[in-house]
């Protein structure tokens, strides 16, 4: 425990929510992946025969951003010759380009042929030619098996509209390639090198595709593209899939065959972060004293924030999970349409059903077949246990309780996404609103003008503790279009600002007076490209715009020049624009407070340490190249590189930020033991889009490139020693090569990876390689690949040896003084330590009393 | 439950790491506590996404997340509040006593020490700013007032005094981190 009351506090918020969910650490889950149900509309069905129209180019990279990836020759590049149907008869088929680099890689594109040229029908049916090096991943030649493989998509008007395009280049040494997608297996024709290819209608996540390669030699090697390890079933509306993991319940207090289980969404298109998904309650049960354990929910959406509940505004589902012991053989469910075999897990015994939420739960039955021939009904939620309580939260008890289910809440629809949005500070006072300053756009663009208000404080906001204003001071800015005051977005219609209004992208917001009294002259600059998907963006515009407490005066605009004087509006806002140039120029404004002269802060955001990139990776979306730098501190950032710095771009808004997408300070305690040879960090997307709660057009590179939305960013630092690092994703393998003081790289793939894994192989200066494991940031569960964890045996032997040690240690700190203490507890205070010791006895003891039930009850408890 | 206070016991070990992680690259106890509060309601929310079961893997995870909340607060000058909305959580306040106490937790003072070695290489206006602020510990509104400019002015300079000593400033964190 923390010695900091206001930790301790804080802790307890944390423990008012319960536990959160986790699939269990060291229980064994295998994958035994659920068929979902796809309709595919497969050729032969009838398709609008829409005419495709020849467009330009689409730009070509710069080869400066393709050094670390490899650099395609054009000498090299050839089409594979392959010619794979498009579903639909109306498009043009699918090929790949192959090529090399002048180190010898294999690179690989995917794209259509139409008249010759290799290119993309866009959703907006225009053929527009792929350059060489925009779309290519380059990777080293293996030796034997499989070269290069992997499974593009690309976006469609729907998801039968979106492909998913299986292609690699198996080797000359290949005999056959066989996909194995939804329908069942493809023979797949071969083209040079082994190149091969397959088209599918739907994202990968629903076509799973494997791809087996039989050598001459007569081996075979498997390669399975967004596969999971979780035990799925699929969601009843098409939503991404609900998975359901358990295991022996090894907590402080567990009886020994107390097993848990808990269920919960996958993230995925409809759903892609996590802060939107649903969450559930982890539920535990003896499957020593009963057959089985099952909660039957209904899960309702709940409005807005501040509900502590963690299903949040999702459609409402009713969940029937749990585990099954041994004895049991099947599980039937009944009362929601036609009876149902619910499949159970053999590891772990857990089983899920999600039905739609007007499911009544009470309806439902759920029959166990047992293996000696009886059966057992259950009707809503049985045999189940809530973990005991710690003394935090109230009477300490030693062992698990009964769990009470709470009345079954009526159905109900999501709310609409207004009311499910955090609520406006302020309630806007009319007499107040002030559209009084206006001023021309430097571009040429529509006149901008300033709208202000003041409001009272919405009881119904959050504010966090302490912070109570009574009134507000708001500002909104945005351009004057047909009398409104509009958001402007790039490329699609201008969103209009309404008074109270909290703006989600754009530029405004609120401050109490006391806040403007206590902090002096306040103010923001927001700067905006031109085009955000552009190369080499170009600021166009600068908006400067605050508000000043009530009794300053004069206020003046420094660093654009001369000194301008700012004219405030009834409200005391104040506003100007810029030209774009002054985007990255440290802006201020000072007014006269009391007869003194009083100068703001620096109206940019303060950037982090934004460097010189080390590393270049192009933008799928052909937007301003990705950049990557590091210190030999262990910071790092990484961000697009506009005037040779690393900023940030909104796509949706347009403006751009002075400073890295991310960035890592450094000085992050070392973890125990020789670090790997390339540090990773991954970062997927798309949390920026959360904020953009108002429909906007299908993006520029969505309909021109067919990219998927959001982003995944894999950035590495290597040893001096590693001389290149292949990275096979559920994409593409794309070999790069660290460069800079620091030996970094950065690679950008359009989209998230729902599925697979993420491996590196990283080749060393003395020829050996290593493989790691790289955390993909939005898939779920372990890697398909990863070991199954240690049995219970040896998890009791590894605590045994660790409780050992943590003895051992205490021991000698006991008797050492200060100085050494501290050396020897790494730092750690001794409560800690402590604290720890008494967590691994606790398992030490769950461990050997399950193990000890195991033993006398043999066959009785799932497998671990 | 296998989990039981698992989160629970992984906020108490690493809460006050974390804290000290802030405070040393904010220097402002407030925002450290804030920017903590946020950043463990983000490690609750994806608790669930945690590969990994070793104290290593999980503490990488963490000062991850902890880490782009630092960078957005840095980039947007406030801390942001979405992880703890959704969850419900009301970040305590913290009194006089816990702020001085993250202050001595965080080594402010061995930190304002070396720094004070290294405030000659700055101009003369942040070298003033940061004496004021950071070996002096006076308040910013005095850091201000002594100044002529206004607080946020104060901080700004104390901000970029403390950038332009990136260098000596991240060897002390490093430092201070690894005691």
């Amino acid at each position: 425990m923390s010695e900091l009351p206001v930790l301790e506090a804080l802790g307890g918020e944390f423990r008012r929510l319960g536990e959160p969910r986790r699939p269990r650490g060291g229980v064994t889950r295998r994958t035994l992946t659920l068929t979902l149900v796809l309709t595919l509309l497969l050729a032969g069905v009838a398709a609008a025969a829409l005419l495709i129209t020849q467009g330009t180019s689409l730009p070509a990279p710069n080869a400066r951003d393709l050094q670390s990836s490899g650099v395609p020759l054009p000498a090299s590049a050839r089409l594979a010759g392959l010619d794979a149907l498009d579903p639909d008869p109306a498009e043009p088929p699918w090929d790949i380009r192959l090529s090399r680099t002048r180190a010898g890689e294999t690179c690989t594109a995917v794209g259509q042929v139409l008249g010759g040229q290799f290119g993309i029908v866009g959703l907006d049916h225009v053929f527009r030619a792929l350059p060489l090096g925009g779309v290519d991943a380059c990777g080293v030649d293996a030796p034997d098996g499989p070269v290069l493989a992997g499974a593009r998509v690309f976006v469609g008007s729907s998801t039968q509209a979106a492909r998913t395009i299986v292609n690699g280049v198996a080797g000359a040494g290949a005999r056959s390639v066989t996909v194995y997608g939804p329908e069942g297996a493809r023979a797949l024709r071969l083209g040079p090198r082994g190149s091969f290819i397959a088209v599918y209608s739907g994202y990968v996540e629903e076509v799973r595709p494997r791809v087996v390669v039989v050598t001459r030699d007569g081996r075979s090697h498997s390669i399975a593209f967004a596969q999971s390890s979780a035990f799925e079933v699929a969601d009843p509306d098409g939503g991404s899939p609900w998975e359901i993991s358990g295991g022996a319940d090894l907590g402080p207090g567990a009886y020994p065959d107390e097993n848990c289980a808990q269920a919960s969404q996958e993230l995925g298109r409809a759903n892609p972060s996590r802060f939107g998904l649903p969450m559930t309650p982890g539920v535990c049960g003896r499957l020593g004293a009963h057959p089985l354990f099952v909660l039957m929910r209904r899960f309702v959406p709940e409005p807005g924030e501040h509900v502590g509940t963690p299903w949040g505004n999702n459609p409402a589902r009713t969940l029937v999970y749990g585990a099954a012991a041994r004895r049991v053989l099947s599980l039937t469910l009944a009362g929601a349409g036609a009876p149902r075999r619910l499949a159970i897990d053999p590891h772990g015994g857990v089983f899920l059903a999600v039905l739609d939420g007007h499911v009544d739960p009470r309806s439902l039955t759920l029959t166990a077949r047992l293996r000696d021939g009886a059966s057992v009904t259950y009707r809503r939620s049985t045999n189940l246990l809530e973990p005991p309580l710690t003394p935090v939260e109230g009477p300490a008890s030693t062992t698990s309780r009964p769990l009470r289910e709470p009345p079954v809440p009526a159905y109900r629809n999501p709310f609409p996404a207004r009311q499910a949005q955090p609520q406006p500070s302020d309630i806007p006072l009319a007499g107040t609103v002030r559209e009084t300053l206006h001023a021309k756009d430097p571009a040429g663009g529509s006149e901008w003008a300033l709208r202000s208000w003041q409001g009272l404080r919405n009881p119904r906001a959050d504010f966090g503790p302490g912070y109570r204003p009574a009134r507000f001071i708001c500002v909104q800015v945005g351009a004057v279009e047909g009398h409104r005051l509009v958001e402007p977005r790039p490329g699609a219609a201008a969103l209009p600002l309404s008074v109270g209004e909290e703006p989600a992208d754009g530029v405004g917001g609120c401050n109490a007076p006391s806040d403007l009294t206590r902090f002096g002259p306040m103010g923001e600059a927001m700067s905006y490209v031109a085009d955000p998907y552009a190369y080499t963006p170009r600021p166009l515009r600068t908006v400067v715009y605050g508000t000043l407490r009530l009794d300053a005066t004069h206020p003046l605009l420094l660093g654009a020049g001369a000194p301008r004087s700012l004219a405030l509006d009834a409200n005391h806002a104040f506003f100007a624009v810029l030209p774009g140039r002054y985007w990255d120029t440290p802006l201020r404004i000072s007014a006269v407070i009391g007869g003194r002269t009083v100068l703001g802060r620096a109206l940019q955001s303060i950037p982090g340490p934004p460097s010189t990139p080390q590393a270049r990776a192009p933008d799928p979306n052909g937007g301003a190249p990705w950049g990557f730098a590091a210190g030999p501190d262990g910071s790092s950032a990484f961000g697009q590189i506009v005037a040779g710095r690393l900023a940030t771009i909104d796509a949706r808004t347009g403006a751009v930020h002075y400073g890295a997408n991310g960035w890592n300070g450094g000085g992050i305690p070392a973890a125990r033991g020789k670090p790997p040879p390339v540090r990773f960090e991954s970062h997927g997307g798309p949390e920026e889009s959360l904020l953009d709660r108002r429909a906007t057009a299908l993006p520029r590179p969505e309909l021109e490139r067919r990219t998927l939305p959001g982003r995944t960013i894999i950035t590495g630092v290597a040893d001096a020693d590693v001389i290149s690092v292949t990275l096979a994703t559920p994409r593409d393998v794309r070999t790069l090569r660290p460069s800079g003081p620091e030996h970094v790289f950065i690679v950008v793939y359009d989209g998230q990876f729902f599925r697979g894994a993420i491996i590196a192989t990283v080749a060393l200066r003395d020829g050996r390689t290593v493989t790691e494991a790289v955390n993909n940031p939005d898939s779920p569960g372990p890697p398909a690949a990863e070991p199954p964890p240690p049995s219970l045996a040896k998890q009791l032997q590894r605590d045994r040896v660790t409780l050992a040690g943590m003895r051992s240690l205490l021991a000698r700190a006991a008797h050492a003084n200060p100085r050494k203490r501290e050396k020897l507890l790494d730092g750690a205070p001794l409560s800690q330590i402590v604290h720890g010791l008494r967590d691994i006895e606790a398992i030490v003891v769950a461990d050997a009393s399950r193990m000890a039930y195991i033993a006398a009850h043999p066959g009785v408890l799932p497998l671990e | 439950m296998a989990d039981a206070g698992e989160f629970d016991g992984f906020y108490r070990r690493e809460s006050e790491g974390v804290l000290v992680f802030f405070a040393r690259r904010t220097l402002d106890p407030e925002a450290a506590l804030d920017l903590t509060a946020e950043t463990f309601g983000h490690a609750y929310l994806g608790w669930r996404g945690l590969r990994g079961d070793s104290h290593e893997e999980r503490q990488a995870w963490l000062y991850t997340i902890a880490r782009r909340r630092l960078s957005r607060y840095l980039r947007r000058g406030r801390v942001e509040r979405r992880a703890l909305r959704r969850l419900g959580i009301q970040t305590p306040v913290a009194h006089e006593d816990d702020l001085a106490r993250i202050e001595e937790r965080a080594g402010l003072v061995q930190m304002r020490a070396a720094l004070s070695c290294e405030l000659v290489r700055l101009s003369a206006q942040q070298r003033r700013a940061l004496d004021l602020r950071i070996v002096q510990e006076r308040p910013y509104a005095e850091v201000a007032s002594v100044l002529g400019i206004s607080e946020l002015a104060a901080r700004a300079r104390v901000s970029r005094g403390l950038r332009a000593l990136g260098n000596a400033l991240d060897v002390q964190i490093a430092a201070g981190e690894q005691l």
